[in-house]
């Protein structure tokens, strides 16, 4: 998943947040805004895909791959074959591609892979479209924006931190029984800092709640409004919201849509904390409470503002809706419901979505890499290790590739549709025919077993036996061995005297972790 | 000399005039205790004192002597800071019952009124 896709899904959700606040705002618990900046915050913030078992490309690959293979060299018969020398085409054709490209069922695509060569530049272009992502220089100017964004936070964060240091405990006796009342796991302080001029909250773990030194409460009443407002910021862990929406923005500071989020979402913070002031106090309390707040925002004698707009707009905002909700309604409550669910479908939607995105997109990165490194090893085996050979998404297979004959099959046969499932078996690049006589066959499994990959093999127990050209497992002969090194870049072969059936699992990251070993059935 | 203290330095200075001369170590027990600083930030603030005039140092051990009687001391005027302050991201960073210092009278009139209409 890029950055961009991450910025781009997560814009969607709070356009989405944007238009049911504006509509529902009062209607609504104030919790439920913050349950859906919590779900665009994920978005943001969280690179994960979910590994989907009904992603297209899931399927796609899983049917394409052992199944395929094995019928596609099944049905073969020699007549069919059309070879590729893939030596002379500097690693242009592949195995990724047969994987790509072939969609229908392999008897079908023989015939017709003629007429269906061009629909195969569907899935060379779908790999080809994220290549951007990777250049260096959006990347450096996306890095040093979002340092000079952490730094800033990071500075005024510790700067805070600083003058908050020198605050001393409170020392208004009502506050101190009110302190006493508290009933919590965390040690909470109350203290006075004559540089503040609002109460705020800091700490996670050690709260605090920083009065402004010789704050005049009018009455008791407003003391405890202003302290259990704290106190719920620090309930609700408020402290996290912050930062994390503080790391949204400086990771897709440039997305204007993020920055937006920050404001809004932390007003609803506050918002949902009145409300929960208002809960607590009751109905008859909120005239009250509003009147606390304005009290305490106190007044310049200048007419100027000295504030923007934009927080005069909040605190009327706010104003409104402390005065405005009423209590909620089971209805209130399952609108809240649908509306969360909505929203959570639309991300669930983008998790899934971008799983197709994730292995394209890696697969593009690794290709050029790959190419190099095994073009070598193939011209080495002469002109049979098509097999071997990484994904060249550019590289459109055509027939003519295919007529040089070498007991070697490649049947580049495009998908009429690269996400057409319905047959769910490719057809393959195989061995078949008499390998054991075909000198092509012994090099390229020697090739094989000279190849970086080999030692790895060779933990896990794959032995290869260079007198008779097999591969060997437990002592039996290896009849068909796939690797997929690399995102679409596969390795495997057939034997046809083999009949333990070896398929290299790889983790994330490409580690080898060992072999999924099957016993083969006889072939009918 | 009139020296202008905030409330923290104040508390400093509190120890000294309640005390007499004491080791900067003493002081920063004192009032690890008292209102429970660290002793940097103790540190810190004797510092600032030297710097503003109001305690002079003394060797051996960091001796620390008030230069200056309680009736002298006035407290630092804060506005401008505390509105300086109020320029940055305090609100971004930390739960703030009001995110904004001040209102004209205008603005709180209205406000008052928003109330009322909405009641």
């Amino acid at each position: 998943m890029t950055l961009w896709e991450m910025s781009v899904s997560g814009g969607i959700l709070i356009l989405v947040i944007l238009a049911a606040r504006r509509l529902f705002q009062n209607r609504l618990p104030g919790s439920t805004f913050l349950i859906l900046w919590m779900v665009a915050l994920l978005r943001l913030l969280v690179p994960w895909y979910v590994e989907a078992p009904f992603s297209v490309y899931t399927l796609w690959e899983s049917s394409g791959i052992a199944d395929g293979f094995e019928k596609a060299a099944g049905s073969l018969t020699s007549k069919d074959r059309s070879v590729s020398d893939s030596g002379e085409r500097d690693g242009g054709f592949s195995g990724q591609e047969a994987e790509n490209g072939m969609g229908n069922s392999f008897r079908e695509g023989t015939e017709s892979a003629a007429g269906e060569t061009e629909n195969g530049t569907v899935s060379g272009e779908l790999l080809c479209f994220r290549g951007a992502a990777g250049l260096s220089l959006p990347k450096l100017l996306w890095l040093s924006g979002g340092l000079i964004c952490a730094g800033f936070y990071l500075t005024a964060y510790l700067k805070y931190r600083r003058l908050f240091r020198v605050s001393l405990p409170a020392e208004d006796p009502a506050v101190r029984e009110w302190l006493q009342s508290v009933t919590m796991k965390r040690k909470l302080q109350v203290r006075s800092l004559d540089l503040i001029a609002t109460p705020m909250t800091y700490g996670v773990l050690r709260p605090v709640i920083l009065l402004p030194k010789g704050i005049q409460w009018e009455d008791a009443r407003q003391m405890k409004f202003v302290l259990t407002h704290e106190l719920i910021h620090i309930r609700r862990f408020d402290a996290v919201w912050k930062f994390m929406l503080v790391a949204a923005v400086c990771i897709h500071w440039f997305n204007p849509l993020v920055w937006l989020m920050q404001i809004l979402a932390n007003r609803d913070l506050e918002l949902a904390c009145d409300e929960k002031v208002v809960e607590q106090f009751g109905q008859d309390a909120r005239r009250a409470y509003a009147m606390s707040l304005i009290s305490l925002a106190g007044h310049n004698d200048s007419r100027i503002s000295w504030g923007s707009g934009f927080s005069k707009d909040a605190m009327e905002e706010r104003i409104a809706a402390i005065m405005k909700k009423k209590r909620f309604t089971v209805g209130s409550f399952a609108g809240a419901g649908i509306l969360v669910m909505f929203v959570a479908v639309l991300f669930a939607a983008s998790l899934l979505q971008k799983t197709a995105g994730e292995n394209v997109g890696a697969a593009e990165e690794e290709k050029d890499n790959r190419i190099l490194t095994e073009t070598e090893e193939i011209k080495e085996g002469s002109r049979i290790l098509a097999q071997t050979e990484p994904a060249a998404a550019d590289k459109v297979p055509d027939l003519e590739q295919f007529s040089h004959s070498d007991g070697m099959v490649l049947l580049p046969l495009p998908k009429k549709n690269p996400t057409d499932l319905s047959e769910g078996i490719d057809s393959e690049t195989v061995w078949e025919g008499e390998p054991r006589e075909k000198e092509p066959f012994v090099l390229f499994l020697k090739n094989i077993s000279r190849s970086p990959e080999f030692p790895e093999y060779e933990n896990y127990g794959l032995v290869y036996d260079e007198e008779n050209a097999h591969f060997l497992y437990e002592g039996e002969i290896v009849g068909y061995f796939k690797d997929e090194m690399g995102p679409n870049q596969f390795r495997r072969f057939t034997d046809e005297e083999g009949a333990v059936e070896i398929v290299v699992e790889r983790d994330k990251s490409w580690n080898m972790t060992g072999f999924a070993v099957n016993r083969m059935e006889e072939k009918q | 000399m009139e020296v202008k203290l905030f409330d923290s330095e104040l508390k400093v200075m509190d120890v000294l005039w309640r005390e007499g001369d004491a080791t900067a170590k003493y002081i920063s027990e004192v009032l690890r205790d008292e209102v429970g600083w660290n002793k940097n930030t103790t540190y810190t603030l004797i510092k600032r004192c030297m710097k503003k005039g109001a305690i002079e140092r003394l060797e051996p051990n960091f001796m620390c002597r008030a230069l200056i009687p309680k009736e002298e001391v006035q407290e630092a005027e804060t506005e401008e800071l505390i509105n300086k302050i109020y320029d940055g991201s305090a609100d971004k960073l930390f739960a703030a019952l009001l995110n904004r210092r001040k209102f004209s009278r205008e603005e709180i009139c209205r406000l008052k009124q928003l109330v009322e209409d909405l009641e």
